[in-house]
């Protein structure tokens, strides 16, 4: 399985990869929206995981960019975010975000999780 | 003297004064006189004239006799000479022949009369003869001797002449005497008519003298009796003056002063004393009230009053050598006119206002005092009576309102400012209104106050009532500041506490996530001796994280920022969420966790924020109980809920009760082993449910025996939660950015 991680954030980037690849998937990772985009459409990832507030492209367009893409359209995107308002929730879900998770407040177990979940796998490390 | 003199004359004023009659008696005197003397003078000079026809008839009549004896003497002198011979006779005759033509001028000269004058002629005529016939018969005797001139004389022609000269002569003069006779009756008639003009002149003179003073010596005494009377009142008035309080002062329109009381003495410091007007102040040692400017001489109401105006109370400074102690006077004065409303003098009266100025004096160092404080602070503030009309309006009052203290007293303080909520723009009055019922009230938040030009700032504070001794409220006072900047810096606040806040979070994710990975092997197999440090690393984190949580919630509940979703829930249901998060901890510490509830409680609330506070008020029971358990009991009560959680833990001494709901506040006594909390949870917990209309209180505790915490929520459907939901939503109209 094939998970994409857009995140401005080095630290993030690297928890996560790294969590994800001990987990079993294949991770690669973008440090802003715009090259996120295209990195979805090269790599092609089964799941991706992108952070709301971010230079160049911020989440919502990231959402918007990959739900308008024909050959991404059907990718679940997370949500990842620090500070968000249930507005903001309701509006990334509205966007067609498969779900919205809080960083700090979730172990990075809890993310992986929500990929196995949203996947249907139940890949072990 | 005064008006007292005024009315004494008054009624006189329609007959004539005594003066007006003496003078009318002079001058009825004096034209009778000037009338007799008049008539005199006309008889005198009527009889000048007769005597001077009488002296003229007498001149007459001596000249004429004077001829006739010329002519006597020299015919005896002719009679002579021609007797001896000798030249020596003939002396009366030359000087006959020298004198006759001369008497005949005379005679011709004093009479007009035209018969005297033809015997005058006659006369003439029959003289040239005599003196021709003495002539021949002297000039015969000496030529031809004594017998030729007797021969002539013998004849008688020369008899005959002298007969006709005595004759005419005698009818020259019976002719004079006549005249002179006449002219005598005339003049003795004159005589008379002027004696008689006289004697009725100075009769009527004496008449009119002794009338006159006859009046006069009436109006003497009637002037003696007033002046009587007048100098009796004078005196009961002087009296009087003397005994006024007030000092009184009289000047005539010279300046000179006429009347000085008793009391004027004492104030002035001296008496009457003649001067120049103009150095009445200085002599007297007047000051403008300031103590040390001289007063100005023209500016005394004595001299205003000499000058006809009216002054009213002028407060003055008297300070003299001859005072004991300096004072303040307060000085009026008036012109004073007579009968006929001519200027007379003036008048000044004084008082001595030393005490009242001096209390004055202290009474405006204290309001000044009070006035420079009012308007020293940056306040605003205003006081207002029962009518709601401004007493009082200090300089930052006038600053923000943009209204003048000068515009703003004696208005009602709706004409001058308006507090309104500046985000409906509803007026904002309860607390005024609450002061004025007798209570100090705050003003509500989000007040703003509308000025002249229709800009608004945001301002805050509260008003008290004005209480007299009485206990009766009198009105109130009003205290408003500018909060522009306040707000501006609990902007500041904000913005800081939720950037820093979220630029905390994402670092302290990361570790908290690296740690974690590391304890469960991500990065591959962890010593032993690594674990605890690594957990302790982990643990540290989670207290960053909930730190960072709590002061991010504070920060939002204080600035009205925190997001409420009120909404009709049902307790129970929340109850069991928390309760079954929290079970598996107490079980970890053997601890019984239980609750009690009925079926459905509908209680107004926000179920994540309820779930906050129970969650918040468990753990800590958890936390601080060793052994038994925690209680979650619910009591429905008057259209409110109480939720108590009972813990059988050490309990929280007095002392910490009271401070346990300030902010990073913790129970300081040991808590060895216990984690500690960031000392905001009660906090942020009783701020929380305050906001959705309840009470968080510690309702019993006590050191070493167990807690009860307890708050409450509003039951749906009622009035009151009805009112608390207007009330979230409005704020959550204020604040769009509410998380």
């Amino acid at each position: 399985m094939k998970v994409l991680i857009i995140e401005d954030d080095l630290a993030y980037r690297k928890v996560y990869s790294r969590k994800f690849e001990v987990s079993g998937y294949t991770a690669e990772t973008a440090e802003d929206g715009a090259a996120g985009v295209e990195k979805a459409r090269s790599f092609q990832p089964d799941i991706i995981f992108t952070d709301l507030m971010m230079p160049q492209m911020d989440g919502f367009q990231v959402l918007d960019a990959i739900k308008a893409d024909p050959n991404l359209k059907s990718t679940p995107v997370v949500v990842l975010t620090n500070l968000s308002t249930p507005e903001d929730a309701q509006k990334v879900l509205q966007k067609g975000a498969a779900a919205v998770l809080v960083k700090s407040d979730n172990e990075p177990q809890v993310i992986v999780d929500k990929a196995n979940e949203l996947l249907g796998t139940s890949q072990t490390t | 003297m005064l008006g007292h003199t005024q009315q004494a004359t008054k009624p006189k004023a329609k007959q004539l004064s005594i003066g007006t009659k003496v003078n009318l008696g002079l001058i009825t005197g004096l034209v009778i006189v000037a009338g007799v003397g008049a008539v005199s003078a006309l008889s005198i000079l009527r009889l000048n004239t007769t005597r001077s026809e009488r002296t003229r008839a007498f001149q007459a009549e001596l000249a004429s006799n004077q001829l006739l004896t010329n002519l006597v003497n020299a015919e005896t002198g002719q009679r002579g000479y021609l007797l001896t011979g000798q030249d020596s006779y003939l002396d009366p005759y030359n000087q006959a022949m020298k004198e006759q033509n001369n008497l005949i001028h005379k005679l011709l000269s004093l009479t007009t009369i035209q018969a005297d004058r033809q015997l005058i002629q006659e006369i003439d005529d029959l003289g040239d003869k005599k003196l021709a016939e003495l002539n021949q018969t002297v000039t015969l005797r000496r030529t031809k001797g004594f017998a030729a001139a007797q021969s002539v004389v013998l004849t008688g022609a020369g008899q005959s002449y002298m007969d006709q000269i005595r004759q005419k002569i005698a009818a020259l003069n019976d002719s004079e005497e006549a005249t002179i006779t006449n002219d005598t009756v005339r003049s003795n008639q004159i005589g008379l008519n002027s004696v008689l003009a006289d004697m009725a002149g100075t009769l009527l003179s004496l008449i009119v003298v002794v009338s006159a003073m006859v009046i006069i010596n009436r109006d003497l005494t009637a002037r003696k009796k007033i002046e009587d009377a007048l100098s009796e009142s004078e005196a009961r008035l002087k009296a009087i003056i003397d005994s006024m309080v007030e000092g009184l002062v009289v000047a005539n329109k010279k300046g000179e002063f006429v009347l000085f009381n008793k009391a004027a003495e004492e104030l002035l410091g001296a008496g009457m004393m003649q001067m120049d007007p103009n150095e009445w102040s200085k002599n007297y040692g007047t000051y403008l009230t300031d103590g040390v400017t001289p007063f100005p001489n023209e500016q005394l109401p004595l001299m205003q009053a000499l000058s006809g105006k009216d002054t009213h109370d002028v407060e003055m400074y008297i300070r003299n050598k001859r005072l004991r102690k300096a004072r303040y006077i307060n000085v009026s004065g008036s012109p004073l006119h007579n009968a006929s409303g001519a200027l007379v003098g003036g008048i000044a009266v004084f008082n001595d206002v030393t005490v009242r100025h001096e209390a004055e004096e202290k009474l405006s160092t204290e309001k000044a005092k009070a006035e420079a404080m009012l308007g020293s602070i940056g306040d605003g503030v205003f006081a207002i009576d029962t009518k709601r009309r401004i007493i009082l309006f200090n300089h930052a009052a006038e600053e923000l309102t943009d209204h003048s203290a000068k515009e703003a007293l004696g208005h009602p303080y709706t004409d001058v400012l308006n507090f309104y909520n500046e985000k409906d723009g509803r007026l904002v009055d309860s607390f005024i209104h609450e002061a004025l019922a007798g209570k100090k009230a705050a003003m509500a938040l989000n007040t703003a106050l509308r000025r002249l030009d229709g800009s608004s700032i945001p301002v805050a504070d509260s008003a008290a009532p004005i209480v007299d001794s009485n206990g009766k409220v009198q009105g109130a006072v009003v205290v408003f500041r500018d909060i522009t900047h306040e707000k501006e810096l609990d902007h500041l606040k904000d913005d800081f506490v939720s950037i820093a806040s979220h630029e905390l979070r994402t670092p302290m994710g990361a570790i908290r996530a690296f740690v974690s990975m590391i304890l469960t092997g991500d990065y591959g197999p962890v010593n032993d001796n690594l674990v605890e440090p690594l957990n302790d690393i982990r643990n540290s984190t989670l207290r960053l994280v909930e730190l960072v949580n709590d002061m991010l919630d504070a920060a939002r509940i204080e600035a009205g920022r925190m997001r409420f979703d009120l909404a009709e829930n049902d307790l129970g249901d929340m109850l069991h969420e928390v309760a079954a998060v929290l079970t598996p901890l107490a079980k970890e510490k053997g601890l019984e966790l239980d609750y009690h509830t009925p079926d459905k409680i509908a209680v107004l609330a926000d179920p994540n924020k309820v779930k906050q506070v129970l969650t918040n008020l468990v753990g800590n029971a958890l936390k601080f109980t060793d052994k038994g358990g925690i209680h979650i009991g619910t009591v429905i009560d008057a259209g409110k809920v109480e939720i108590t959680v009972t813990d059988t833990g050490m309990g929280i001494s007095l002392e910490d009760q009271a401070k346990l709901f300030n902010k990073f506040q913790q129970v300081s006594s040991s808590q060895k082993g216990r984690p500690p909390g960031t000392g905001l949870g009660l906090y942020i917990s009783r701020e929380m449910i305050r906001k959705m209309g309840g009470e968080l209180w510690i309702k019993h505790s006590q050191s070493g025996q167990g807690s009860v915490f307890a708050f409450t929520l509003l039951q749906a459907q009622t009035p009151a939660a009805q009112r608390v939901q207007e009330e979230v939503a409005r704020e959550a109209m204020l604040h769009p950015d509410q998380k």
